[in-house]
């Protein structure tokens, strides 16, 4: 009898645990890092920062410790997880939104965030008037109003090693056949020109490629997006992405044998190493090169177009700050605090610095003199695109990735690729 | 004996004894399920606070959907090759380990370690194998074939990355079967041999009737690890090349994260649980007409 008394006791002693395990104490919740008030009368934030890379969290790091010598009262707590965008929509699914966090304003995502009221509007506020314009205005959302602080940008670009370029006697190309000639004398030389990191999927260098050589490519393709009409049918159309299929096919031909077995990372390593002379690859690469080879001179330039007027540059807002519009009145006082803190030019400059990331913000100058050529090219030209995900869905864009690596891999015809991308665009659109 | 009040006091404590499982269980599984399912009626994007009721939109897109069959072919093919590989590979560890004499639980250990590492690490490491080293080993022995990574092309990737799964899986499934040996008797062998069976009709008449229950266990294991396999997919080839190994844990994946189709991933997910709960229902009819009990 006492044994199960005793048992009953426990497997009642256990449901009470299980449910205590399962409920929320709101005065006992610790599974935030930080946030809100403490008793010492200083007010905690934490900032969601989405970007992984070291260089860029050591540089927030960096200008939060400075913040709070001038501002003991408010304490910052940069948090950083893999697969962030995945954790945030985790979070916001369960009403749980950083006070102060990083996202992409230009994308379609964020715009839906918006849309549902999750991040606080920050039109008039005075920090924007330290951003550059043309980055500005990539980035309201759908009712025109501005949500997000633009600090860095991003680019995509072909990133040479200098030293086989001057040791050859290479200047940087300008045009299509220009590039095709760097090529040709770099193969000759006995130099793989480029390395394609194709098993990740074409990803970033689709985006790239179809603005620099489909000038008008990603309005051509949202307009198959909105099923007004399709690559095969329209004739113009038809020959742009005709075009953009032959330089692939040719780009290809001077790439390494082993792409669709190379990652992104490996081709990082392998350009940091000098296996190839050139690499197409986004501003976010760079960190990784040097980390490879914290030796390795090498820059980047535009990847070029048919013509000098037609090379377009993509390039976007990196990761912006934002508010997050549950936060409490004190908590996005704070932020505000933060966000007019960092946009001055001076603490700019410093992450700038730190993290290697080209700052937006009035008055900065790049570090790294070897990236003049492409921030030049984005500044003065002004021939630039915004990243396709601000203008066709996400998973068009997913699946297009797919398409263009079968294309490259299965070498079928050009109208046959033409087809795959409408049916693909018609099959993922919703 | 026990009177009645006693007995039903005794069934009473048997009863709080399932509470607190049957409790944890329903929370964190049965509800989840009841929510997902929920979920794929609606066009919740995963983002927005409301969401509408489409009633079948989801699973009728899903049916007309390319891609869709594609990831449920890829699906199937990848689920066969795992229950092949890993059912042959374990049977045989299994036999050899158990006739070792000396140092069997050492070796056992060391058979056993796969199991103890993540499959994103075993993924990262064979990634760097296959890209280093086999085109090494193609050069060397002169065969084409492997003159680059098995997982450039969409031919030999859904091989690969099977392979790296069976590596890994065969671990468990090896202990399964050394324990299922176990319950064979020896005088039955000795009679056999006695009788002049070979090698192989002890192993057909005797050992595989023995082992159907055990047999039973890891098909259904291993089914069910195939058609719900997500991470060495993913880690060495995030579902390409041109779509080759996109099986359907990468597509909801995609879906619910990337592409904004919270509902629809949980469509899929639906799709891919009556798959598994049909399968297990068949597996275990046919496995149990067989065997020893």
């Amino acid at each position: 009898m006492k044994r199960r008394i005793f048992a009953t006791v426990l497997s009642s002693l256990m449901i009470a645990m299980a449910f205590a395990g399962c409920g929320k104490d709101a005065g006992s919740d610790n599974s935030k890092p930080a946030a809100g008030s403490n008793n010492s009368g200083k007010i905690e934030l934490e900032f969601f920062q989405q970007q992984g890379e070291e260089a860029i969290q050591a540089g927030y790091e960096a200008i939060i410790a400075d913040f709070q010598k001038e501002n003991p009262d408010i304490v910052i707590k940069q948090n950083t997880v893999p697969d962030s965008l995945k954790v945030l929509a985790s979070r916001i699914a369960t009403d749980d939104i950083p006070p102060l966090l990083t996202d992409w304003p230009t994308q379609m995502q964020f715009k839906e965030k918006v849309k549902n009221g999750y991040y606080e509007k920050l039109t008039g506020q005075e920090f924007f008037s330290q951003v550059n314009e043309d980055y500005l205005a990539m980035t309201p959302a759908d009712d025109g109003e501005y949500y997000a602080m633009p600090y860095a940008r991003n680019y995509m670009a072909v990133f040479y090693n200098m030293d086989m370029f001057e040791e050859n006697g290479i200047e940087i190309p300008t045009t299509w056949d220009e590039f095709i000639a760097v090529c040709d004398t770099f193969k000759e030389k006995g130099i793989t020109p480029l390395n394609f990191p194709l098993k990740d999927g074409v990803g970033h260098i689709f985006q790239a490629t179809t603005v620099a050589f489909v000038p008008d490519g990603v309005e051509e393709l949202v307009e198959v997006q909105e099923g007004k009409t399709t690559l095969s049918e329209n004739a113009e159309y038809k020959a742009d992405f005709s075009g953009y299929a032959d330089k692939m096919m040719k780009l290809m031909e001077y790439g390494n044998e082993d792409a669709f077995g190379m990652s992104t990372t490996m081709m990082q390593e392998s350009f940091a190493n000098g296996n190839c002379a050139m690499i197409i690859s986004g501003s976010y690469g760079r960190g990784n090169i040097l980390l490879a080879n914290p030796d390795m001179r090498f820059g980047a330039f535009a990847l070029p177009g048919d013509t000098v007027d037609s090379t377009t540059c993509l390039t976007g807002v990196n990761a912006a700050l934002c508010v997050s519009a549950q936060a409490s009145e004190e908590e996005k006082e704070a932020a505000f605090t933060f966000l007019n803190y960092i946009s001055q030019t001076e603490v700019a400059q410093k992450w700038s610095d730190e993290s290697g990331e080209p700052s937006i913000i009035a008055g900065t100058e790049y570090a790294d003199e070897n990236f003049a050529p492409i921030l030049n090219f984005i500044d003065e030209k002004g021939q630039v695109h915004d990243w396709m995900a601000s203008t066709l869905q996400n998973n068009v864009v997913n699946e297009l990735y797919n398409t263009v690596q079968s294309f490259l891999l299965d070498k079928p015809s050009t109208d046959q690729f033409l087809k795959n991308m409408d049916d693909t665009i018609a099959a993922s659109v919703q | 004996m026990k009177s009645k009040r006693e007995s039903t006091a005794d069934k009473l404590t048997n009863f709080l004894f399932t509470i607190p499982a049957v409790v944890l269980y329903s929370i964190f599984f049965i509800y989840a399920v009841i929510v997902g399912v929920n979920y794929s009626f609606t066009d919740w994007n995963g983002i927005a606070k409301t969401y509408n009721y489409i009633g079948f939109e989801n699973y009728k897109s899903l049916f007309e959907n390319q891609y869709f069959w594609n990831t449920l072919w890829v699906t199937v093919k990848y689920a066969l090759l795992l229950v092949v590989g890993v059912m042959i590979t374990s049977l045989i560890l299994a036999l050899c380990l158990n006739s070792i004499k000396h140092l069997k639980t050492l070796t056992k250990s060391i058979f056993f370690i796969p199991a103890m590492i993540g499959g994103v690490t075993i993924s990262l490491i064979f990634d760097q194998i296959y890209y280093r080293l086999v085109p090494v080993i193609g050069e060397m022995l002169g065969i084409s074939a492997l003159s680059q990574s098995p997982l450039a092309s969409a031919k030999t990737a859904l091989i690969a990355v099977v392979f790296v799964n069976v590596w890994q899986a065969v671990a468990m499934p090896t202990m399964i079967f050394m324990a299922g040996l176990q319950t064979v008797p020896g005088d039955l062998y000795e009679s056999a041999m006695l009788d002049g069976a070979t090698t192989f009709q002890r192993f057909r008449y005797i050992t595989l009737p023995y082992l159907m229950p055990t047999f039973t266990i890891n098909m259904v294991l291993t089914i069910k690890a195939g058609i719900t396999s997500f991470d060495y997919a993913y880690a060495l080839t995030a579902g390409g090349p041109s779509r080759s190994t996109t099986v359907i844990g990468i597509s909801i994946y995609n879906d619910a994260f990337n592409n904004m189709k919270f509902s629809l991933a949980n469509a899929e997910a639906v799709i891919l649980f009556i798959i598994i709960a049909l399968l297990s229902l068949i597996q275990i009819k046919i496995s149990s007409k067989g065997g020893v009990n």
